[in-house]
């Protein structure tokens, strides 16, 4: 029992609660000081903030700032002890290992949570009428869904870039490591704080809150936008982090077109989220000014125009989906040429494709708004620059194809994913133009057209090579190996069943069904699409948990691997596994190119053999 | 500037603390490259290797290295910082596996460096396989074919699929045009990169699990690069192009298009001809002439769509925020208006129905609408019931929806959300539509039907609805 | 401001401090973004429009806030050359002036202002505009609240004093804010909106 609650986490949700509820009577007392009756939903909200603040302080990661603030001595974060055992996984940890895999729990919660979402509107839709949901209860379902699985990819995405990018690049840790903490920890109240939104009355607007709806309304709104703000503050800071690590921490002769390719696509995914992600914290913020002081901004009544909101929200919402696809897209970059065992086609091309498109995703937002009544002049500028983010993406395509063609491939289960990964963002991709050319998207829009192809983006994106990161740095964690039987039934479940799924989805959208209705009009024909497609997405959610029990199973009982498993040439596996405490015992240099697989006698990197004495 | 094996390096640094070895390899050096002595200098230890690196600047470096007297690390910052000279640099030792490992820097610039990209490796052991070029050639010709063929099946796959409603408007007909515009680049591409990796996947497989063969090396093409940037760069746009006139056309105006207004609400519609001062609950068009609605909400966003008409356009509340959209319908039959933009609660339901029929009956529906100003106050009000979206909510039948059914429901007993009971007289009907959140029934959602009827009715009007909800038994 | 005493090297030491200051850059660039998506918010729902405001009371505020800022630089220059008193003094002044800037705004402009935050996009934009801008002055203040009591009790010096170049950054980063602010409320377009 006492174990239990010196866990830091313990610590900081029971500090959470203390402070939500201090933070509720502290605006009450105010509010009633100044005459004004008892409202819970200002309570709630300066409660919600005070919370996350009291988690933060409770468990412990702003102890170190406070005392540099005053002054006092303060170790380096390396010299920190680090807690043994398994429970320094739920305390402050400043090593960027421990770190990554917290994310990792936090973005495995939240994908089963999100996907337990999804399994639930999609039982009520495998059939026409509403069965066992209300609107309120469907509506809330869809949006918490979207937001919960982009909080779990924002998180998933930390995970790989906090665990491998330093010991891809020969460093110790990364650059600030008290600010990586803290940004980890920001995201457990911040999502408690979403997942709350369910509890507190619910929202009808689905993950886009557009106003005027999430003007009005339930008020679980409200911890729909403060929980967003918080776990973006926790991808602002993440980020920052990384671009430091990345820019000011490699290996000597680390050169930054002799990086891995992984680092690359972190960089750029990075760019975009320090700085885009405050958009959506600000037009979220107004809409709960609007709510709570009244300030119109949207308002067409007091002047305002709800389109702004969108041009706010959509000038982050579109980069983040480039946050969402980058760093996918360079795990699949990295680990073809090692199963391929040939050098990375075009390297250096492939490295600012990253960068491409990290730019032109910043130019295009408007084109989720082709029907939205905006200025008419904006919508053939926004087709343009929206056709023109195929021109780097095709070079990564072109480029994966060329790595492959002529290799000598293997197929254990991360290059499984790999592939996979590459097929249905293909999909993804192709299903895209049709949307970004204004004419045909005045059909397509709000249909389950645009489900089924962000669908294959993401999981091409994302969630594929996800698993294949997964399987593939997983003896980097753990010093075992993934079950294969269980990673290949894994995949060979889930992929067929993907593509049902979307698929599918893309045909009814086509057709005529809208997304987020509750409900459809069975003459309309497509009640036996949406049959599969629940069928299909039980599939999916059932691969699912073949995952995870082969993580738990070999976590504990998995093939011990301790060298290069992959006979990579990249820095992380020239160490032993599971990775040790400060990664490198002797530092690393760069003497050749990273991915000259093939090249007899070629190195990439080599230990520098410290003089004795030292 | 070159340093191939085929030239000779102008000068020889050999830097090794073994005097016997450096001299050995000082005369071999020489009786093969043919260099005169002062061409080669030897170091025997780190600081004298250093000056003459620097200072007498060799092109070849051979080290003998131990990491103690002669360090290998420091030989490589060099070739790592050195100026732009090309320089190689030999590591050997012989206390190690005997192992050589050359370090070869080269510097070009502008073409030289696409030259030096397209030239064959020249240090590439006899040991590594080397297909033949054809063998490369024969690959890409059955992959061509192969794309042909995919891309042609593909495309009449998705041709014939069926996958869009029927092209009822003008508009439907030009975008279905675009749409197959981007079926041919889909099918081209799909099957593009999807025969590459299945053949890859196929014929360039590990042969068995023993199998340490690498792959074959390149590392890029600068060319190809070029090429498969340049290509759909173009392609992308000319689309944008074709997707600009695409929607120049859909957007065609005629000048003497029938006007319509159009209100949405949560969750209803409704649609006013202003040139004839009609009001109804279904959106009734004549085929084959333009139509321009003007929209506008009661509330929060919604959107005008009909799938079988293809456009769609998103509805603000506002006075100086209405949006117009044109289309000219040019198939008649019954179809919906889907609102398709999520407004909360009854979204899914948000239906109204759009008649397409040919001239003469839309002249005749016009005619019958102006002239059906009733006497009987309930026929009127029945006309505003089913106008103004009342039925959306309550049935007629009997049926729970959204709202109580009307049928039966003047003169009996109701138990109130608050628990008191209601005799559903006059007084409490008009009081429903006033102030619909007043005395709700139970079981029935407060909060949902719009409260501004108020507004929008004059008494007779309202005192129309009544006498109809009054004359349903 | 640590008192760690590991051994760095001199290229060590540097490179930290490169690092030190990208991170703080890459934050102001990130806030910046915040005020970016301010102003264009005031542009699109204003236009050519000017909120209703005192004149004169802006002028004050703004020159009190650049004014601040010269004093901030001097603290930071006194402390880059070890003149603890001088540094002391100045920081205590930029204080004074921000602490003035903020009662100024909130405590006199946000009374006077003919409009209230419910009142329109006039009242919408002007509030949340300055405020932000308030609160992000107010936590300026307060950082150098803690700089100031760590450098009375001597933890800075010549060689050591990230802290305050950190606080100093940011105070002339918030002005810079308030540098595009002021025209926008104040100066440009016409009142009557």
């Amino acid at each position: 029992m006492k174990k239990f609650f010196s866990l830091g986490l313990v610590r900081g949700l029971i500090w959470q609660a203390i402070g939500t509820a201090a933070g509720m009577g502290l605006l009450g007392a105010i509010r009633a000081l100044m005459g004004l009756p008892w409202k819970t939903e200002p309570a709630m909200v300066f409660g919600g903030v005070v919370g996350a603040i009291t988690f933060l302080a409770g468990i412990g990661t702003m102890r170190d700032w406070w005392h540099m603030a005053l002054g006092k001595p303060v170790p380096e974060a390396e010299e920190v002890h680090e807690t043994p055992g398994g429970a320094r996984y739920f305390g402050v940890s400043l090593d960027h290992k421990v770190i990554g895999v917290q994310y990792g729990f936090l973005s495995m919660i939240t994908l089963a949570l999100g996907g337990t979402f999804a399994l639930i509107f999609r039982t009520e839709l495998a059939q026409a009428g509403l069965d066992f949901l209300n609107y309120l209860q469907f509506n809330t379902l869809i949006g918490m869904h979207g937001m919960v699985l982009i909080a779990s990819i924002l998180m998933g995405i930390a995970a790989m870039a906090n665990f491998i990018i330093p010991l891809m690049i020969g460093a110790k840790d990364m650059a600030f490591p008290r600010l990586n903490a803290f940004s980890f920890w920001m995201a457990v109240p911040g999502t408690v704080l979403l997942v709350s939104a369910m509890f507190v009355g619910g929202f009808e607007t689905g993950w886009t809150a557009y106003p005027p709806l999430s003007v009005r309304g339930p008020m679980g709104i409200q911890m729909f936008f403060l929980g967003v703000y918080i776990v973006g503050w926790s991808s602002i800071l993440g980020s920052l982090n990384l671009i430091a690590t990345i820019l000011m921490m490699r290996a000597p002769g680390m050169t930054l077109f002799r990086m891995p390719i992984f680092a690359w696509a972190m960089l750029a995914t990075s760019i975009i989220s320090t700085t885009a992600t405050q958009l959506i914290g600000l037009s979220f913020q107004m809409v709960m000014f609007e709510r709570l002081l009244g300030m119109g901004f949207f308002d067409p009544a007091s002047g305002g125009n709800p389109i702004l909101f969108q041009h706010l929200f959509w000038f982050y919402s579109h980069p983040a989906v480039y946050i969402f696809v980058l760093p996918g897209l360079g795990v699949i970059s990295e680990l073809l040429p090692v199963f391929a065992r040939k050098p990375l086609f075009g390297y250096r091309w492939v490295a600012l494709s990253s960068m491409g498109i990290a730019l032109t995703g910043f130019l295009v937002w408007g084109h989720h708004m082709f029907t939205s009544g905006m200025e008419e002049y904006l919508r053939v500028p926004f087709m343009y620059s929206t056709l023109l983010v195929a021109v780097p993406t095709g070079i990564k395509f072109f480029s994966w194809v060329a790595t492959m063609w002529q290799g000598r491939l293997r197929f254990p289960t991360p290059m499984l994913f790999v592939l996979g990964g590459v097929i249905v963002f293909l999909m993804g991709g192709l299903t895209g133009p049709p949307s970004g050319t204004v004419s045909t998207d005045l059909h397509l829009h709000d249909t389950y057209y645009i489900v089924g192809h962000f669908h294959n983006t993401m999981f091409g994106g994302y969630i594929f090579p996800l698993f294949a990161a997964i399987y593939y740095w997983f003896p980097k964690i753990t010093g075992r190996r993934m079950s294969e039987k269980l990673g290949k039934a894994h995949f060979w479940l889930l992929l067929p069943a993907f593509l049902l799924q979307t698929f599918g989805q893309m045909r009814i959208g086509l057709l005529g069904m809208r997304r987020r209705i509750a409900d459809y009009d069975p003459e309309m024909g497509f009640t036996f699409s949406n049959q599969l497609i629940t069928i299909a997405g039980f599939l999916v959610a059932f691969s699912v948990l073949i995952f995870f029990i082969n993580l738990w199973i070999s976590a504990r009982k998995g093939e011990v691997v301790e060298g290069n498993l992959w006979e990579s040439r990249s820095p992380e596996w020239q160490i032993p596994s599971p990775a040790p405490l400060h990664n490198f015992a002797e530092p690393i240099r760069v003497v050749g190119e990273p991915y000259d697989y093939g090249l007899p006698n070629s190195r990439y990197v080599e230990t520098v053999r410290q003089p004795a004495g030292d | 500037m070159a340093g191939h094996a085929e030239q000779a390096p102008q000068r020889v640094l050999i830097a090794s603390a073994n005097p016997l070895f450096g001299k050995g390899l000082e005369k071999l050096l020489r009786q093969r490259w043919k260099i005169a002595p002062e061409q080669v200098r030897l170091a025997g230890e780190m600081h004298a290797a250093l000056n003459a690196l620097d200072q007498w600047q060799p092109d070849l470096v051979l080290v003998d290295y131990d990491d103690e007297t002669i360090e290998r690390a420091r030989f490589l910052d060099h070739l790592i910082q050195g100026g732009g000279r090309a320089l190689q640099v030999v590591m050997v030792s012989l206390r190690d596996s005997g192992e050589v490992v050359v370090y070869d820097r080269q510097t070009f610039r502008g073409e030289r460096a696409g030259d030096w990209l397209e030239q064959p490796w020249p240090t590439q052991p006899p040991s590594q396989e080397q297909p033949r070029r054809q063998d490369g050639m024969k690959h890409f010709v059955i992959v061509g074919v192969l794309v042909v063929i995919f891309t042609v099946l593909t495309n009449f796959g998705l041709q014939s699929a069926g996958l869009l409603p029927v092209q009822a408007s003008a508009q439907a007909t030009l975008i279905d045009q675009l749409f197959n515009a981007h079926y041919w680049v889909i099918s081209f591409l799909f099957s593009l990169i999807g025969v590459f990796m299945v053949y890859s996947i196929v014929v360039f497989r590990r042969r068995g699990e023993n199998d340490t063969q690498q792959g074959k090396f390149f590392k890029g093409s600068t060319k190809l690069e070029i090429f498969w940037t340049i290509i759909p760069l173009g392609t992308v746009l000319y689309f944008s192009y074709l997707g600009s006139l695409s929607l120049a056309d859909i957007r065609r105006v005629e000048p003497q298009a029938l006007v319509v207004n159009v209100t949405a609400g949560q969750w209803y519609w409704r649609f006013e001809y202003p040139e004839t001062g009609i009001t109804s609950g279904s959106l009734v068009l004549p085929v084959g002439e333009q139509v321009l609605l003007k929209m506008t909400s009661a509330d929060v966003i919604h959107s005008f769509w009909v799938p079988e008409f293809r456009v769609k356009q998103d509805i603000l509340p506002g006075e100086n925020l209405v949006k117009e959209l044109r289309f000219t319908p040019t198939l008649t039959g019954e179809y919906k208006v889907l609102c398709a933009e999520l407004c909360g609660g009854a979204h899914a339901n948000m239906n109204a129905p759009v008649i397409v029929m040919d001239k003469a009956d839309f002249a005749a529906w016009e005619a019958g609408e102006m002239a059906a100003v009733s006497s009987d106050p309930a026929a009127r009000g029945e006309r505003l019931a089913k106008n103004n979206g009342c039925l959306g909510c309550h049935s007629l039948d009997g049926s729970p929806l959204v709202g109580p059914t009307w049928k039966g429901m003047a003169g009996s007993t109701h138990e109130l959300a608050d628990g008191s009971s209601v005799t559903v007289d006059e007084a409490y009907l008009i009081q429903a539509i006033l102030e619909p959140n007043a005395a709700v029934v139970k079981g029935f959602p407060p909060g949902v039907m719009p409260a501004t009827y108020a507004d929008q009715f004059s008494e007779q009007q309202i005192a129309d609805l009544v006498a109809y909800m009054q004359s349903l038994k | 401001m640590s008192t760690h005493t590991a051994v760095l090297t001199a290229k060590e030491a540097a490179r930290k401090m490169t690092t030190r200051r990208l991170g703080l850059w890459l934050f102001f660039l990130s806030d910046g973004f915040v005020f970016g998506g301010l102003l264009v918010t005031r542009f699109y729902l204003l236009g050519q429009a000017r909120p209703h405001l005192e004149q004169f009371l802006g002028l004050i505020v703004t020159a009190v806030l650049l004014v601040s800022s010269f004093f901030m630089n001097r603290a930071e220059v006194s402390i880059a050359h070890n003149d603890r008193k001088s540094f002391v003094r100045n920081t205590v002044i930029t204080m004074l002036l921000g602490i003035v800037f903020l009662v100024g705004v909130v405590g006199f402009e946000w009374q006077l202002a003919p409009f209230g935050p419910a009142d329109g996009t006039e009242g919408a934009v002007f509030y949340m505009m300055t405020g932000m801008h308030a609160f992000h002055v107010l936590t300026g203040v307060i950082f150098l609240g803690f700089i100031l009591r760590n450098g009375m009790r001597g933890h800075y010096s010549a060689e050591n004093h990230w802290a305050v170049e950190a606080a100093a950054n940011y105070w002339h980063f918030v002005d810079l804010v308030w540098i595009f602010f002021y025209p926008a409320l104040y100066l440009i377009g016409t009142v009557g909106g």
